[in-house]
């Protein structure tokens, strides 16, 4: 009878084993082919939507450049806030783009004048460093917004991407901007991000300077 | 027992662990982790059989260190970064248990590329053989550029490699010296023309999509290579104006959008698809009304055509001018005025800048690039940033747009600008892209729905234009060397 017991016991444990890994396999690998996960968040760092002074050790802030939108004339405008600093250069590239996704209303915003460039339902995939100065940085674009978005629209969504990554991370020189993790030709039918992008500095006005070491000029319209 | 017997029967039919292939290469067999079937592999166990070297990233990537090559991959993204590249791949790349996995796709493409050598995969035998380098003097790659209707097809060598070009129908065949090693058997290619190449000994034959095909063949040095260039026997989908008097100049007008491609909507629900076709005609029968000036319109109906033969039909039409006309919308309320803009070039394109500061040389020869030129490095660059070369002359034309939009309108002028337009990207002639007014701002919805308006604008346009030709008269056709 014991040994029945025991046998029963060992038949439980390896069935629940199985159907653990069944239901593991099916979480990772149901995949090939179908539409790709968010990719997690960077290892080593807090998640980039956990507020800050949530749970864990506290994060050292960095003085941050940050692209929002301007009300006034759909320009981007160059501000500064502090935000915190995960070790890691991915993690805090990815909070930047959130930050400006979010029109940086947290605790360290720094103008309720300004708006954010990211159209709505809008958000950030991933960000990783390529090497080489490149960044890659992919977005979830709501299809509707691309099927009626203007350059201008287009060019602030660009903009705040492209010149808030280059002006933070270091060492950075051109960042690919991909859409539901896959390169493609337009975000909205006008501007070209096939190819990574250098500095927009014609997306920034009101004499803001563009991104550090961005070639040309820095921000407004000649003419 | 009877329990034990149906777990055990449970445990047959559970999946087994992750498969392995076998890796050859000079000799050498390395094991690789694959899964799905042997659809994927691990970057990590292939890039080691390669003799290189990986490192995890933050972010669930992964560095691949090949020789002087760097190639960098995420789960979930379906583009790798190669050197100062992104390569798109038809399936993202996975992770398993710590391990990132990658279709074939990846190592054909970017892996094995980066080590110099090919690859065959036998997936049902589980067996990935690697070839060595081509020796010198064979053909070391095959590279594919379409531009403006024109598909170039480069058989790159490590050697001279002189070919003879025959064409027949939807097939052409390069005929190299005997022995001449290629660097595969068959290949497909994702080009509007070229379907695939396939070799056999030393003769490549390329497949057409088109029934008809003409075809031009040239062997070229620093760097070594042979070059076929390919354009469809058939005539472009638009077609072409009659042939102006030598003395008449093209202007092609590009209005926005078009058909399933509403562009913006005003608040009112205004399109601006519609609003640009009524301002490119009006600005085309400006332009015809003026001497020594012919103008084409990219459209002249609520049809869809595509960014880039917008362009092409510019350089099918050998346009002097390239106008781009659209309609601004932004989610800022008081965003409103017109711009004007001409493309800006990657800042990666070092090359390309160093190019665009050549513009107008007259001194520059124009043709293939002499031996041991660095101009034979601006092969691709040259054939996807066309614009590359009259970047100042658009900046002019894009100044002369919008002087004459200040005086005419009462809106607000925003200047001109540089961005990576798409439309402008392949036009080999002074290009630029006019943003009349906001049509998501309802005053100037309105405007531009009105006769007046319209006219207004296109009026200015067309002066610019004609002064612009004026100051600029027709010169000989230049061409980038392939």
């Amino acid at each position: 009878m014991t040994r029945k017991i025991a046998l029963g016991l060992l038949a439980a444990a390896v069935a629940i084993a199985v159907v653990a890994y069944w239901a593991f396999r099916d979480r990772r690998e149901a995949a090939p082919g179908a539409p790709p996960p968010p990719a997690p968040p960077a290892s080593g760092a807090a998640p980039a939507s956990r507020p800050s002074g949530a749970s864990g050790p506290a994060l050292p802030t960095a003085r941050v450049a940050l692209y929002l939108l301007s009300p006034a004339d759909g320009l981007l405008r160059r501000v500064e806030c502090d935000l915190p600093r995960p070790a890691s250069d991915e993690e805090f590239a990815r909070r930047i783009l959130e930050a400006e996704a979010s029109g940086a209303s947290g605790p360290s915003g720094p103008s309720p004048a300004l708006a954010s460039p990211f159209p709505p339902k809008t958000t950030v995939r991933s960000v990783f460093l390529a090497g080489n100065g490149l960044v890659v940085a992919d977005l979830n674009v709501d299809p509707a917004w691309a099927r009626q978005a203007g350059s201008s629209d287009e060019l602030a969504l660009a903009g705040a991407v492209v010149n808030g990554l280059l002006s933070n991370i270091p060492g950075s020189t051109r960042v690919q901007i991909l859409v539901n993790g896959s390169s493609v030709e337009t975000l909205a039918g006008h501007v070209d991000i096939s190819r990574p992008l250098p500095a927009l500095p014609d997306t920034v006005g009101g004499g803001s300077a563009g991104p550090t070491g961005a070639a040309g000029p820095s921000g407004g319209a000649r003419g | 027992m009877r329990i034990l017997a149906a777990v055990f029967s449970l445990l047959a039919i559970a999946p087994p662990s992750p498969t392995t292939v076998t890796l050859s290469s000079s000799g050498k067999a390395t094991m690789v982790a694959a899964a799905d079937n042997g659809a994927i592999l691990s970057i990590a166990d292939v890039v080691a059989g390669l003799g290189g070297s990986t490192q995890d990233l933050p972010g669930a990537s992964v560095a691949a260190q090949i020789g002087d090559h760097r190639v960098v991959a995420a789960d979930g993204v379906a583009t790798v970064a190669y050197d100062n590249q992104v390569v798109t791949l038809t399936r993202p790349v996975r992770r398993f248990s710590g391990v990132l996995y990658a279709p074939w796709e990846l190592f054909e493409k970017v892996i094995f590329p980066a080590a110099g050598i090919t690859a065959d995969y036998d997936r049902a035998a589980g067996r990935i053989l690697v070839h060595p380098p081509a020796p010198r003097g064979g053909i070391t790659s095959v590279d594919v550029a379409h531009v403006a209707g024109l598909t170039q097809v480069v058989f790159r060598g490590s050697a001279p490699i002189p070919g003879t070009l025959a064409v027949s129908g939807s097939t052409a065949t390069v005929t190299f010296a005997p022995g001449t090693p290629v660097p595969f058997p068959e290949r497909d290619f994702d080009d509007a023309l070229l379907a695939k190449v396939t070799f056999s000994g030393s003769v490549a034959t390329l497949s057409f999509r088109a029934s008809a095909v003409s075809a031009n063949g040239y062997a070229l040095a620093s760097p070594d290579r042979y070059v076929v260039e390919v354009t469809a026997g058939k005539p472009s989908p638009i077609a072409p104006a009659p042939a102006p008097a030598s003395s008449v100049r093209t202007v092609v007008i590009d209005p926005g959008h078009g058909g399933d491609e509403t562009g913006a909507v005003g608040p009112d629900g205004v399109a601006e698809k519609t609003v640009t076709l009524d301002i490119a005609r009006r600005v085309a029968a400006d332009l015809s009304a003026s001497p020594g000036v012919h103008a084409v319109l990219t459209r002249n109906s609520d049809t869809q055509v595509a960014l880039d033969e917008r362009a092409a039909i510019a350089n099918h039409e050998k346009a002097a001018v390239f106008v781009s006309i659209h309609a601004n919308a932004s989610r800022a309320a008081g965003a409103r005025g017109s711009e004007t803009y001409y493309l800006s070039l990657s800042g990666s394109d070092k090359l390309a800048n160093a190019l665009a500061q050549t513009e107008n040389a007259e001194s520059a020869p124009a043709g293939p690039s002499a031996p041991g030129s660095s101009a034979g490095d601006l092969d691709f660059i040259l054939w996807d940033m066309a614009q590359a070369a009259h970047l100042n002359e658009s900046a002019q034309l894009a100044e002369s747009i919008q002087d004459e939009l200040n005086g005419l309108l009462h809106t607000e002028n925003r200047g001109i600008k540089q961005a990576p337009f798409r439309v402008l990207v392949g036009a080999t002639m002074p290009a630029v892209l006019v943003e009349t007014a906001f049509i998501s701002n309802g005053a100037e919805e309105k405007e531009l729905t009105q006769g007046s308006f319209q006219q207004k604008i296109a009026d200015a346009i067309a002066r610019a234009v004609v002064a612009f030709l004026k100051a600029h008269p027709a010169g000989p056709p230049t061409t980038a060397a392939p």
